[in-house]
């Protein structure tokens, strides 16, 4: 058993990397990631299968589509602002603005439009796609490199809820529920930890001899879940990946020919997550904010390599004049704002929220704007 | 109120985590690597390279062989003597007085030292071919070279230091300083030669190696005709740094000559007697040097061995 440990310990060592999972709902990373105990979102097809059980009505999800980017151009209309009103004086620029010129990153995401999915009847099932990029410029000495990370990820992700049976200990009133979720991913990625200026210079001059390759795999993969509700309250605990995700990779080159079937493998081990719910009610009045919950996860609990500060989220969600959702919320400690339309056809989420690239609370903050509309009835 | 809007649109757009007021810990205390090289992260991005280098030296401290936090290290190395700012300034305003020679100096030595235990692949968790660090380890490597030859006299001062056999001045341009020297500045510069040459040979070597790493692994031509443009100005300061290297190799070189009889002139030159008591002060000039033996001498100049008759004959020993 000691040995099984250690060779686990070692395994989560060798795939310790940047490997991003599945992307956090739109929805949800407005309420700070926070969302594993909701009840009500259609992100929640991506949060805790045990929540399908309490789905009172139907959703045909019809497509997605959506966009995210950096807050980084923010910073280089400032720095050209300065410039131009200094004569392009480099010299003008504070070391502030510096600062931000030496952290710069880049992010983008596309997000669908594969989006056809139902929920209803205890049962959930969606087919999607996400593209995300990132590029973040890390310090060296005298000149930087890139880290770089390239997803295309085209998946299904079916499950079930069902209540559980009553158990004793329980008040009267409680109510557990049980879920099951299995994926099938098909994930294409490109990522570079340590792309210095110089190999970044050489692939984008022999882009066109196609040398450079990008990794394929599938992965099968399956998350538990539990939502106990009682009153306003509501906790969720789901074991994502439990039997653990694993990508075994093919290299191919730009023209889609295999260069090696052998390239490793990448592995998503389980991990605990909790959360919790409590729903406020109205504040003023139903129409002007009404429908108020609170959220509160904790994600990856039992990954103690992580800092637990970034392990938080914390959100608030409430709906104004009927169709209007207004959402704020701190994820892994950075502010989150968003505001949902939720229309009888359409639902449009705008999210603010900043992604944490370092392995502590603000080592490497890169804020971004999601923008994602959704068909469905 | 509107300052408490302000205060939220400025904490949302700046991105400030509130959580990070709890990073500031004693890193003296710390024994986390993954956490010191997460502080050593923050730190850097927010431009506090003290600090950044204490908690980098800290991960260094606890994990000698981590390829990251000696990476971490040397940045922070670098950034704390040569600010980051200060570098772009120079450059821009094409003004070398805000670079700090000898702060450079210092951090040249950390930098090219801790990329050449990446490059020998005594470190883990980074590959020994990085084109990243070979880069740095080409362009520091080198710069660390001259910087070790200049300082002939090893009191750690490059900057105007006229008590060196070759003066670096503000602008970075070098002049030759060797003529009408004592017999004790060039004994000096002889031992600390000696003392040196190994190290700096080592950082020429492995320059070499780091820039065979960085080309065998460039795919495009013109990535690898822009390297060779961009190295051939090393190609010169490589060949002042050989030059020097080849010049300390003997006290007649350094003098001009190759009859180590002159060597008595230099002496004269430094106002020596030449009387036994003549002799007593230019051993004390030589102990107070930091050389207090002959054989140091000898080992660091092996010609003046068939000066030293002549030697002993001007003090009528």
């Amino acid at each position: 058993m000691k040995k099984i440990l250690i060779g686990l310990v070692i395994l989560v060592e060798c795939v310790w990397g940047i490997e991003w999972k599945l992307r956090v709902p739109t929805d949800i990373l407005a309420t700070g990631g926070a969302g594993l105990a909701a009840d009500d979102k259609v992100g929640l097809l991506f949060m805790n299968p045990a929540v399908y059980a309490v789905q009172s009505e139907r959703k045909f999800l019809l497509g997605s589509l959506g966009a995210a980017a950096n807050f980084s151009l923010v910073d280089v209309y400032e720095v050209y602002n300065q410039l131009q009103t200094h004569g392009n004086d480099l010299a003008s620029l504070t070391p502030e603005q510096w600062r931000k010129l030496s952290s710069l990153s880049l992010y983008t995401s596309l997000i669908g439009p594969l989006y056809l999915g139902y929920l209803g009847d205890k049962i959930g099932i969606i087919f999607f796609d996400d593209f995300r990029t990132f590029v973040r410029q890390r310090t060296s000495p005298l000149l930087p490199y890139f880290e770089w990370g390239s997803y295309l990820d085209v998946g299904v992700q079916m499950g079930a809820g069902f209540s559980l049976p009553d158990v004793g200990i329980l008040p009267r009133q409680a109510r557990l529920y049980g879920g099951l979720s299995i994926k099938i991913l098909n994930r294409i990625e490109y990522q570079n930890e340590r792309l210095s200026v110089l190999e970044l210079m050489d692939k984008v001059n022999s882009l066109f001899s196609f040398q450079d390759g990008f990794l394929m795999g599938q992965a099968l993969g399956s998350d538990l879940g539990l939502f106990y509700r009682q009153g306003k309250w509501g906790v969720g605990i789901v074991v994502r990946d439990w039997f653990t995700t694993s990508f075994q990779w093919v290299k191919y080159d730009a023209r889609f020919s295999v260069i090696s079937n052998n390239v490793g493998m990448t592995t998503w081990w389980p991990s605990l997550d909790v959360g919790v719910s409590y729903q406020l009610g109205s504040i003023l009045s139903r129409y002007l904010l009404g429908n108020v919950v609170l959220y509160a996860d904790m994600v990856n609990i039992t990954d103690w390599r992580e800092n637990g500060w970034l392990k938080t989220r914390f959100g608030v969600e409430g709906r104004m004049l009927g169709f209007l959702l207004l959402r704020a919320g701190l994820y892994k400690g950075y502010p989150t704002l968003g505001v949902g339309i939720d229309f009888p056809l359409v639902k449009t989420h705008l999210t603010y929220y900043t992604e944490e690239l370092g392995t502590i609370p603000g080592a490497s903050p890169l804020p971004i704007f999601v923008w994602e509309t959704q068909f469905q009835f | 109120m509107k300052r408490v809007w302000i205060g939220l649109l400025v904490v949302l757009i700046a991105g400030c985590n509130v959580f990070s007021v709890f990073n500031g810990t004693d890193v003296s205390q710390e024994n986390n690597v993954d956490y010191l090289l997460g502080l050593g992260e923050y730190y850097i991005q927010n431009m506090e390279y003290d600090k950044a280098y204490a908690a980098y030296s800290r991960a260094v401290a606890l994990e000698p062989q981590n390829a990251k936090a000696l990476e971490g290290q040397a940045t922070a190395a670098l950034y704390k003597e040569v600010p980051f700012t200060n570098v772009i300034l120079a450059i821009v305003k094409n003004d070398s007085t805000r670079i700090s020679q000898n702060g450079l100096y210092r951090a040249a030595a950390i930098v090219a030292s801790n990329m050449l235990t990446i490059i020998q692949g005594k470190a883990k968790g980074i590959v020994s071919n990085d084109v990243q660090v070979n880069t740095v380890f080409f362009v520091i490597g080198n710069l660390y070279a001259v910087f070790l030859a200049l300082d002939s006299d090893g009191d750690m001062n490059v900057a105007g230091d006229t008590t060196d056999l070759f003066v670096l001045e503000p602008d970075f341009t070098i002049y030759n300083n060797t003529t009408n020297r004592s017999f004790v500045d060039l004994a000096r510069a002889g031992v600390v030669f000696q003392e040196r040459r190994p190290l700096i040979t080592t950082m020429l070597t492995y320059a070499d190696v780091s820039l065979s790493n960085v080309m065998g692994q460039l795919v495009s031509q013109q990535t690898r005709d822009l390297l060779n443009s961009l190295t051939l100005g090393f190609s010169a300061i490589r060949s002042s740094v050989e030059e020097v290297l080849a010049m300390s190799s003997s006290v007649t070189n350094l003098m001009g000559t190759n009859n180590p009889d002159l060597v008595t002139n230099l002496i004269a030159r430094g106002g020596y007697p030449n009387t036994p008591a003549g002799f007593t002060q230019m051993t004390n000039d030589l102990a107070a040097a930091g050389i207090t033996n002959w054989l140091e001498v000898t080992n660091a100049f092996p010609d003046l061995v068939q000066g030293l008759d002549s030697i002993s004959n001007y003090f009528g020993l």
